[in-house]
């Protein structure tokens, strides 16, 4: 069967929680770029120096898996078979999972408002910077899926251009060796040291809630690899750029930018990479708290405490705390390390949920996932060479349903993951 | 009449985002003190000097002001330079701020004047305050001389008002300035927080011009002109002047670009003036062995004093030789520099660095007598136009 063809105002007859697998990739764009490259790089340099580029690779190794993890949990389609049979297990792992989101977009936003408040915006009362930045997240998370995901479409493509550009017309003093030696720290010290920051991993777990609906390019795994290779690509930069003086690099996204060699002829640069690193953090934001409403509605069976909960708990602990710089320190402590584990045991714990969940319930699967499939198309393409009176078309339907009736499960259509 | 579901309908449209725009431009309108155009000094150059008898900073700037209210001085371009002291750099700009009553902007400041004194104090937290809170470019040049900040910023050159403009088109935008070394303030903390611990910046000399210039009014007094033919290298505890020669080896060296002409005289006498066209600095590193292989691109320039009846180019043997003897006697120069550098224990050549790449990080600090360095140069010589 051909795919489905995409046609003007498909968005909107999407179910709910289903997204494109273009968009999807919009949104991991998004949060590789907001959240691993703005203040990040300096950060991990205070204690990596020159192996700053080695702990990121580390990192992406990790995250790649997560999303290996998460995304095969997607592909299950197990989430909503585990909504309807009313698994417990999955219930308190999506408790967690709130809670862990809760937690994750508090020190998310103060560390997106300590780089934004205190170099972009100097001289601006914080509160007031606080509250106008999380008016949109709170508006785009509220709205959902499909608001957010539309909101990345548009503003990704736009925002990759202006990287790359800025990447391609960089003219400075750099020195690649600056990425060596590996181990500037002992070994034990570097490979003991990357879990505090985990605060920067498993921000793909909110796609877990997520049914993906692919188009005919594989633009998910394209846009994992993409932003995972910018990412590096442009940490590598940084490190050879700056060497040691990274740790003074508050956001290096934007800092890379005023080395634009347009710079000289039509002033500053660093304004195009800034609109983008705000942007992608709301998109970022609002996903998250997407996911902890998501993940609320399937631990308690509404989303409510979680539309009033995160954005009370942001912004108390923004406005109380001394600064926003201390709650972000607070996230790279021994906090780092309990929000490492919870990012890999989750995705894990999905999973064999899923698994568990579709051996167990496997005909009830069947008929769940049917519900949202929508049945082929009746249209007879040729002629029955048999002569049997009954059409091709009609036939392979009969076939599906014969098989659902024996094993329990429809087999994948094109179009659907 | 048909009933409207309000919150529904707001949060169905794109009305909300509008209004929420509009709400932010009120806000930041009606509580933010964000100041005008006109009400900013937008400052070309500043100058940071450090007093050690009274501790405290003195900062220079020199700002052009954009437009003025008055009718009949508008059009002219006024250069104001304001010089405050403070015990913090930021105390002081606040206090250049009262006295002009305008804010004071680095966004725009492309030149930093150093002095000596303040380049014994700690680098990042010199910079990192200027670059973060006062919006310093990272690409403003860094440069120091024989007088204060305060005098060289307020000199009159030949050609423009304004010193800080001079050095800016100079230095910044590449024009005229033969093997000088332009560091930006990025350049000057990636150097002096790596292993070599060192950094170079322009030297400036200021000498009163021989013959000032007339206009209609008659002979304008007090022009000045800049000499920008030395480096200063420098660590927290040294710092040592590089003239001519050692200086324009350096900046082949170590600059991201170098530009302008290099000039060879044989012994004989003879001649021959070439133009940088490109240059590939290769250094590497094999444990406290360093090794830079410099490939340069010139093409002929100018001859004077050879014996020859012919129009000389770039293919003729004379000139290939001269280009052939340059190389070695820049190859001279830059183990001059090294010995010159282990003798002054100021890592400017930034070896250090280069071996911690290959060593690691067991390479003790201040290591630099136990490196060693070959320099190898080759000239390319292009056709002459």
């Amino acid at each position: 069967m051909k795919p489905a063809r995409i046609q003007h105002g498909i968005y909107k007859n999407l179910p709910n929680d289903s997204i494109y697998n273009s968009q999807a990739s919009c949104i991991i764009f998004a949060l590789g770029i907001a959240f691993k490259l703005s203040a990040l790089p300096g950060v991990i340099a205070q204690n990596y120096h020159s192996s700053t580029l080695w702990a990121y690779l580390m990192m992406s190794a990790v995250e790649l898996v997560i999303c290996a993890l998460v995304f095969t949990f997607v592909r299950t389609r197990s989430d909503g078979l585990l909504r309807a049979t009313n698994n417990k297990a999955y219930k308190l792992f999506c408790g967690i999972c709130a809670l862990w989101l809760i937690a994750k977009g508090t020190f998310y936003f103060s560390y997106c408002a300590a780089y934004l408040a205190t170099e972009q915006f100097g001289g601006v009362e914080p509160a007031l910077f606080y509250l106008l930045l999380l008016a949109p997240i709170i508006y785009l998370g509220v709205k959902g899926s499909r608001a957010i995901s539309r909101t990345a479409e548009i503003f990704v493509p736009v925002f990759f251009v202006i990287i790359v550009l800025n990447l391609i017309f960089l003219d400075t003093d750099l020195d690649i060796g600056r990425n060596l030696p590996v181990f500037a720290i002992e070994p034990k010290d570097f490979f003991a040291g990357l879990p505090r920051y985990g605060l920067w991993l498993g921000d793909v777990i909110p796609f877990a809630f997520l049914r993906i609906k692919n188009k005919r390019m594989p633009y998910a795994s394209g846009g994992i690899a993409i932003t995972f290779l910018l990412v590096n690509i442009i940490i590598f930069l940084g490190v050879a750029t700056y060497g040691e003086a990274l740790i003074t690099v508050t956001d290096l996204l934007i800092r890379i930018a005023g080395f634009n060699q347009l710079s000289l002829d039509i002033g500053r640069m660093e304004w195009t990479n800034l609109f983008a690193v705000i942007a992608l953090s709301i998109i970022s934001l609002s996903f998250l708290f997407y996911g902890c409403t998501a993940a609320t509605e399937r631990a308690v069976g509404f989303s409510l405490p979680a539309k009033i909960i995160f954005p009370i708990v942001v912004i108390c602990c923004v406005l109380f705390a001394q600064s926003s710089q201390e709650i972000a320190q607070f996230a790279v402590n021994v906090t780092g390390y309990v929000l490492s584990g919870i990012a890999v045991v989750l995705p894990l714990l999905f999973l064999a949920v899923g698994v568990y969940a579709r051996r167990k319930y496997g005909g009830i699967f069947g008929c769940l996932d049917s519900e949202y499939t929508p049945h082929p198309p009746l249209r007879p393409e040729a002629p029955d060479s048999l002569a049997d009176n009954v059409l091709a078309g009609m036939k392979e339907e009969a076939e599906q349903t014969q098989t659902v009736m024996q094993n329990g499960s429809l087999k994948p259509q094109e179009g659907e993951q | 009449m048909k009933k409207i579901n309000i919150p529904s309908y707001l949060m169905r449209t794109k009305w909300f985002l509008i209004l929420l725009a509009v709400l932010a431009l009120i806000i930041f309108g009606r509580t933010v003190n964000s100041p005008a155009l006109t009400k900013t000094a937008i400052v070309l150059g500043a100058g940071l000097d450090y007093s050690e008898e009274d501790g405290e900073f003195i900062v220079t700037t020199q700002s052009v002001l954009m437009a003025s209210s008055s009718s009949d001085s508008a059009g002219q371009t006024t250069y104001n330079t304001y010089t405050s002291t403070g015990k913090t750099i930021a105390e002081a700009l606040d206090d250049i701020s009262r006295k002009m009553g305008l804010t004071v902007s680095l966004a725009h400041c492309n030149v930093l004047f150093m002095s000596q004194s303040v380049l014994r104090l700690d680098h990042m937290q010199l910079v990192y305050p200027l670059t973060g809170m006062y919006s310093l470019p990272e690409h403003a040049i860094l440069v120091t001389g024989d007088k204060s900040p305060r005098e060289m910023l307020a000199v009159k050159i030949g050609t423009t008002s304004s010193a800080p403009y001079f050095l800016q088109l100079a230095l910044t935008n590449k024009e005229g300035t033969n093997g000088m070394i332009r560091t930006n303030v990025k350049d000057f903390l990636a150097r002096s927080l790596s292993r070599s611990k060192s950094a170079v910046i322009p030297y400036i000399t200021l000498k009163k011009l021989p013959d000032q210039p007339i206009t209609g009014e008659g002979e304008q007094k007090d022009n000045y002109e800049f000499d920008l033919s030395s480096t200063l290298v420098f660590n927290h505890d040294k710092a040592q002047v590089l003239a001519n020669r050692q200086a324009e080896t350096l900046s082949l060296y170590l600059a991201n670009e170098t530009f302008g002409a290099i000039n060879y005289t044989s012994d004989k006498g003879e001649r021959v003036e070439f133009r940088i066209l490109n240059k590939n600095v290769d250094s590497k590193a094999k444990g406290r062995s360093i090794t830079a292989e410099i490939e340069l691109s010139v093409e002929l320039l100018d001859v004077q004093f050879i014996n020859s009846d012919k129009v000389l180019t770039g293919a003729d043997p004379e000139i290939r030789e001269a280009a052939n003897k340059l190389g070695k006697e820049i190859e001279q120069t830059l183990t001059q520099l090294f010995e010159l550098s282990k003798e002054l224990n100021i890592d400017f050549l930034g070896l250090q660095a280069k071996a911690y790449q290959s060593v690691g990080r067991h390479l003790e600090q201040d290591c630099l007598k136990t490196l060693s360095f070959s320099p190898k140069v080759s000239l390319t010589v292009k056709e002459t136009a």
